[in-house]
């Protein structure tokens, strides 16, 4: 039956229809408009390849605002990805109190980007701020975080790391899909905890590691809230993320046409990643419900 | 079966009638703004008020936050869609407006809108090629607003001069400690204490209010640059770098620990937001106080920045200009509407309003202070006049970088300075 | 307490002495308060800025902004519950109650359609062969790449033609029509990851593709479904540029648009009913936050059914 074309082309009806009536124009117009000078108010003028011209050649500030992405993607994909999958395989016990704590781990990610979270944050990382006080009884010299080039990206390191929810939720969900028949006889053969993780578990939830790993990059590239609500691109736009320069060139300074320009550029990278990862995933991952390989 | 029939049979003729109803005989205007709560429900009752004294007419609040509040205009802009009337920062005048052609010319319904109630040069800032775009709401200007304790616990008077300042400056930090500073300048205010000072100095002003092009040289902005460091250096504002530490360059002075625990002396704040000052002080507002305008000797102008802070403009696409321009003057000159809206948005800039809340006291006494010392400046002819591209986004986020950059001492004022005015110049051509 | 595993486990292999049980009882003993430890150490360090939140909607402005102590110096004032009330009721036309609702009617109806038009897309990429198919999963996979602050003015303009500002159609339709990628993309690794033997004995016994659906790979799915739900959920409650961009009468305002309201600084700020009120908005999301856990630990104890 999964050889009928005519079934499968009806179930993905839906989002064809989809493509067509919801994202075609709008993805045509920004890409239109990217050889643009389009002030917003009036109509968009063409200028061939200008913008682009413009972002290599010409604007420091593009190259500054990818280093600070893309070195912001490098540092939080990992470690988000490795606490995830920690903490999911920690709360994945009977533990008594275990609802308790994947409330707990799961609250600071239903936060979001309230504004609560932006007062509460410049108020821990400021310099005499909740962290530095932890750093002082350490006998660490405070560190002025959101002064310094250097470590204010860690506060929006921190912030995302802390928001670790989402990966750990689809973690705990792919987690339950393993058979406790394979821990049982991994059990049997004296496996250790460490070795069931590499052996059983791992494998299995490879389609889900590879989710989440694209899902966390293409959020990296896109961040926004955090250094929009906290650092504000500052100090001397050292958290000057790709997503908020985007976002001021087309509304703060009214410059859709080079706002298009850099989102198209961004596009295009975040292609280019997500492209090796899928080449790679042939390797590594694991698809026990794919026919040909399963069995 | 039947009884389904007639109901939605009922439903239809009550809908065409309640439709048909509101089309006949009611001329609908949709108004934005943003504002807190209080703004909201002072708002909706002076709307309230308008519709019963003209019937017929029926406004329609748009009202939100300030965040998010300019994409989501941009966007309504961009599709033509734009309420009939909009609250507008003066600063995004010249972006929404380029040429005067993106909001109707308010002269247009100078038979509505009393015009004559606005000062002349309020009015002058919101022209843009020759059409007023907007109606000025209130004005506003930067003063030296002063927290007390701290003065009076180092013994110190207010200072009239900059050389006092800087006297003040070293006289607190050594009988208080290193963590007292005499002023805030808060993120704008950086740029614009030092360029009161060189306007003082030079009577010349950054960007030529006539013209779109630079009008200091480069001596006189390399001059501004420096002064701006000094104050830094010897401690008289609390330096951008640090602010940077305490929570970030732009957060608001009333949330720094620093001032709520009266470290800090004062604020250079525009008398429109100075009560919000108290927000967070435990005295309230009886802790603040109004200083005298810091000033050299024999200068010709004082420096600050005084101009109207948001406007009401009329959509070009409203298809009912006139009852927009009917709800906009009793918004902004009538005596009921001042009664209720108080200082909710801002101290009003018609002259009816104004002496209505003073006359009755419906204002602080120290706000009245506040707007009387910017009021006497004018009189004397010392506020000068601020080109409208002053505030413009790009000019405002060139200046921000020179000053964040000499604060963290990436540059110095005689590497800044040129580079400054190239910048300013290059962007000023292009607008 | 004890760690399942162990206990039925070891009884089948060989009958351990005594020292060896205790000795594994030892152990299993550390593991136990190793696991709290961990568990309860970072616990605190997430869940503190969240105390100190819920602390701070009792405290006075000043407090707020100068001690990193979460309880108000003066505790009689967690007796007061005013800031709630106030952040509540608004100074304005409408209470929270009209927001709250609001808010469901967006996030209800984007929930159940999110549901069936991913899992019905997810299905078709994870178990059908057609020509095009690698195609349109890549265009899939490509749409989420564009950042879409770039995509509001054109979608903005597309949905004023057809009609649609001002309701709250923008907001739901295009979820009807599985363009919400992350989720399609959720499902279909799921189902990609799921084996098949199950679908294959019911296609066996007759079952037709819908049948087989609903009565095997939803159940198969479900862990998945219920993230699927619980982040579209979470997601769109908490969503403000939506909301904005498309709806402009106050009436209909959903609650992250009415919070910025009541957040706005442009004045005198009372923070605790700020504080207050957003700790309120999160309610919702936490109760079905809740609400979904009790299914992952019901998918964890039946997945013995599995495999």
């Amino acid at each position: 039956m999964y050889e009928s074309k005519r079934l499968g082309y009806l179930f993905v009806l839906p989002f064809i229809l989809g493509i067509l009536a919801f994202n075609l124009f709008p993805f045509a117009a920004s890409f239109a408009l990217s050889f643009t000078d389009y002030p917003l108010i009036g109509s968009p003028t063409y200028i061939g390849f200008e913008n682009y011209e413009k972002m290599v050649f010409d604007d420091d500030l593009f190259w500054k605002s990818l280093t600070v992405t893309v070195s912001f993607a490098l540092i939080v994909v990992p470690a988000r990805l490795a606490v995830a999958l920690f903490i999911a395989q920690v709360l994945n016990f009977k533990l008594r109190g275990i609802n308790f704590f994947r409330a707990a781990y799961y609250l600071p990610t239903i936060l979001g980007g309230s504004i609560a979270i932006s007062v509460m944050w410049k108020f821990l990382f400021q310099q005499k701020g909740l962290v530095n006080i932890i750093l002082d009884t350490v006998g660490i010299d405070p560190i002025p975080w959101l002064a310094s080039e250097r470590y204010a990206v860690w506060t929006i390191v921190a912030l995302n790391t802390w928001q670790f929810g989402a990966a750990m939720v689809i973690f705990l969900a792919a987690l339950q899909g393993v058979p406790k028949s394979l821990y049982e006889a991994a059990e049997i053969d004296g496996a250790s905890f460490w070795q069931q993780f590499r052996n059983v578990t791992l494998p299995i939830i490879t389609p889900v590691i590879f989710f989440n790993m694209i899902m966390q990059i293409v959020n990296c590239f896109q961040e926004f809230n955090a250094p929009f609500m906290i650092t504000e691109g500052g100090p001397l736009y050292s958290t000057y993320f790709m997503a908020l320069y985007i976002y001021d060139e087309a509304f703060k300074y009214f410059n859709m046409g080079y706002a298009s320009a850099l989102s198209w550029v961004l596009f295009f990278l975040i292609v280019g990643i997500a492209g090796v990862l899928f080449w790679s995933s042939k390797y590594w991952v694991f698809y026990s419900g794919e026919k040909e390989r399963a069995r | 079966m039947f009884k389904r029939k007639t109901l939605a049979a009922l439903t239809f003729t009550a809908l065409v009638s309640l439709t048909s109803a509101a089309f006949a005989e009611d001329t609908s205007i949709r108004f934005a703004w943003w504002g807190n709560e209080a703004r909201a429900a002072n708002t909706l009752k002076v709307i309230k008020l308008f519709e019963e004294k003209n019937p017929g007419i029926t406004v329609k609040a748009e009202y939100s936050g300030y965040d998010g509040y300019q994409t989501r205009l941009s966007t309504q802009f961009a599709g033509g869609a734009e309420p009939d009337i909009m609250q507008m920062l003066l600063a995004w005048l010249p972006m929404f407006s380029k040429n005067g052609d993106g909001f109707a010319d308010i002269n247009k319904f100078s038979n509505l809108i009393n015009l004559e109630e606005f000062p002349k040069t309020t009015l002058e800032q919101v022209t843009v090629g020759g059409k007023i775009q907007g109606v000025p709401i209130g004005s506003t200007g930067f003063l030296f607003l002063y927290n007390k304790e701290p003065w009076q616990k180092a013994k110190i008077a207010y200072p009239k001069t900059w050389d006092e300042l800087f006297e003040a400056a070293k006289l607190m930090r050594e009988r208080l400690g290193d963590e007292y500073y005499p002023l805030d300048p808060t993120t704008q205010g950086s740029f614009l204490i030092s360029l009161s000072w060189a306007m003082q100095k030079y009577n010349v002003n950054f960007i030529d209010p006539d013209e779109p092009k630079v009008s200091m040289n480069e001596e006189q902005v390399t001059d501004w640059l420096r002064f701006f460091k000094r104050l830094e250096n010897e401690h008289a504002l609390v330096s951008i770098r640090a602010r940077a530490a305490m929570g970030g360059a732009s957060k608001p002075t009333s949330q720094m620990p620093d001032w709520v625990e009266g470290k800090w002396g004062g604020v250079y704040s525009q008398d429109s937001t100075l009560t919000s000052r108290a927000d967070t002080l435990t005295g309230g507002l009886d802790q603040l106080e109004v200083g005298p305008y810091i000033m050299l000797p024999d200068a010709k102008t004082a420096g600050t920045m005084s101009r109207t802070g948001f406007v009401y403009s009329i959509s070009k696409h409203s298809k009912q200009p006139e009852a927009a321009a009917k709800f906009i003057n009793f918004l902004t000159t009538d005596p009921e509407a001042a009664r209720i809206i108080g200082t909710a948005r801002a101290i009003p800039a018609s002259k009816t309003q104004w002496d209505v809340l003073t006359n009755e006291n419906l204002i602080p006494a120290i706000q009245k202070i506040g707007t009387g010392q910017i009021m006497e400046l004018d009189e004397k002819g010392l506020v000068p006049r601020f080109s409208l591209y002053f505030e413009h986004p790009l000019i405002y986020k060139l200046l921000f970088n020179t000053f964040e950059e000499l604060s963290f001492d990436k540059t110095t004022p005689e590497e800044a300075a040129p580079k400054l005015i190239k910048e300013a110049n290059r962007i000023l051509s292009r607008l | 307490m004890s760690s399942d595993t162990a206990v039925s486990v070891m009884p089948k292999t060989r009958i351990p002495s005594n020292a060896e049980v205790l000795r594994t009882q030892r152990k299993e003993r550390i593991s136990l308060a190793l696991r709290y430890l961990i568990l309860g150490g970072v616990g605190l360090l997430m869940l503190y800025p969240l105390f100190w939140l819920l602390g701070a909607s009792f405290k006075s402005n000043q407090e707020i902004f100068t001690t990193i102590w979460f309880l108000p110096r003066d505790l009689t004032r967690l007796l007061d519950f005013s800031a709630y009330y106030n952040g509540w009721m608004t100074r304005t036309e409408y209470t929270f109650a009209t927001y709250f609702l609001n808010s469901f009617l967006i996030v209800i109806p984007r929930v159940i359609v999110t549901l069936i038009s991913c899992t019905l897309v997810a299905y078709s990429f994870a178990r059908f062969e057609y020509p095009g198919r690698k195609f349109l999963f890549s265009i899939m996979i490509g749409t989420m790449l564009l950042p879409p602050i770039v995509l509001r003015v054109p979608q903005y303009l597309m949905f004023k033609e057809l009609g649609m500002i001002d309701s709250y159609w923008p907001l739901i339709l295009p979820s009807a029509f599985a363009v919400d990628t992350f989720f399609t993309f959720l499902v279909v690794q799921f189902l990609r990851g799921t084996p098949r033997d199950m679908e294959e004995a019911a296609i066996i016994d007759g079952c037709n593709a819908l049948q087989l659906l609903w009565h095997i790979v939803v159940p198969l799915l479900k862990p998945a479904l219920i993230s699927v739900a619980l982040f579209q959920f979470i997601w769109t409650m908490n969503d403000f540029i939506g909301p904005l961009i498309y709806i402009s009468t106050v009436e209909k305002y959903p609650v992250s648009l009415a919070l910025k309201m009541s957040m706005d600084v442009s004045g005198e700020v009372e923070w605790a009913n700020i504080i207050a009120i957003s700790i309120v908005a999160l309610l919702p999301s936490l109760t079905v936050f809740f609400l979904a856990q009790r299914y992952f630990i019901e998918g964890a104890t039946s997945s013995g059914i599995k495999g």
